[in-house]
């Protein structure tokens, strides 16, 4: 995703290879740069050893540390980037859930072109 | 056989699986994010998919067979390829892998083995789909090359 000159750098926490893949491939359509975490730790560990994101795409339920733990550490952390869950369980839930760990929207698996338009715009606007 | 009918094959093929509930509009969405630079992006994806799917099932096999059941596990593995099965558009797989999900958080040993029997039956459905799929998508590219 480009925002005027500046390039979007996303970060997928994702345990599914498959999910990843796809998500990859949609956020380059968008001029994305996008890394991979494979669960909430990896996604932390980025974050302290200094990588900077401006959207974070997180999954609900892996392994060792969940998306909704990783939200509240990377917010607890000084995260400002979007925080944005993704999820293939009960969508109001994780709405709910989501949201009280710190993360600023939630939509269901898998990505669509419609819905990373949306964070573009959130993106923008902010 | 010529590209343009190996294309017309393939989307015949696709549409076919679509009417039956097979796969989904979102498969259409994978397909349309393959491209030049990445010309073997669904056979890929689909290929990554069902050796995923193997092994989740596999461990779910071993987990429903144990005398206690780890259903924290058996729900975290029916979510995965639930989430992994829309990734690919397969939507019926999808839902029957979350009604497994229901089943297990309901801590029904009887249910999760009925729903998982569903899931084993849906996945050779699917995975003789989508390995035709496949055929044709290498098909094309052989074509090209």
């Amino acid at each position: 995703m480009v925002f005027g000159e500046k390039r979007i750098f996303a970060l997928i926490v994702e345990d599914d290879r498959v999910t990843q893949m796809r998500h990859r491939m949609l956020l380059k359509r968008f001029q994305c740069e996008s890394q991979v975490a494979e669960n909430g730790k990896e996604a932390i560990d980025l974050y302290r050893s200094g990588g900077s994101f401006d959207v974070v795409f997180m999954d609900m339920e892996m392994p060792i540390m969940n998306g909704l733990e990783a939200t509240k550490e990377l917010r607890a952390m000084g995260f400002n980037g979007l925080i944005v869950g993704v999820t293939s369980r009960d969508l109001d839930f994780a709405k709910q859930v989501f949201s009280e760990a710190g993360a600023d929207a939630c939509y269901e698996k898998p990505l669509t072109p419609e819905y990373v338009t949306s964070i573009l715009q959130q993106i923008n606007k902010s | 056989m010529a590209r343009k009918d190996l294309n017309q094959e393939l989307n015949e093929l696709i549409c076919s699986f679509q009417d039956q509930g097979i796969l989904d509009d979102y498969f259409d969405e994978l397909k349309g994010l393959q491209d030049e630079e990445s010309p073997q992006f669904v056979t890929n994806t689909i290929t990554t998919y069902l050796g995923g799917a193997d092994n989740t099932i596999a461990e779910l096999t071993t987990n429903l067979s144990e005398p206690a059941v780890d259903y924290s596990m058996v729900t975290y593995l029916a979510d995965k390829l639930k989430g992994s099965s829309l990734s690919v558009g397969g939507s019926r797989m999808a839902n029957v892998c979350a009604e497994l999900c229901d089943a297990s958080e309901a801590n029904d040993r009887e249910a999760c083995l009925a729903r998982f029997e569903v899931v084993n039956r849906e996945f050779l459905t699917l995975q003789e789909s989508l390995s035709k799929i496949v055929q044709l998508e290498q098909a094309i590219y052989d074509d090209k090359e």
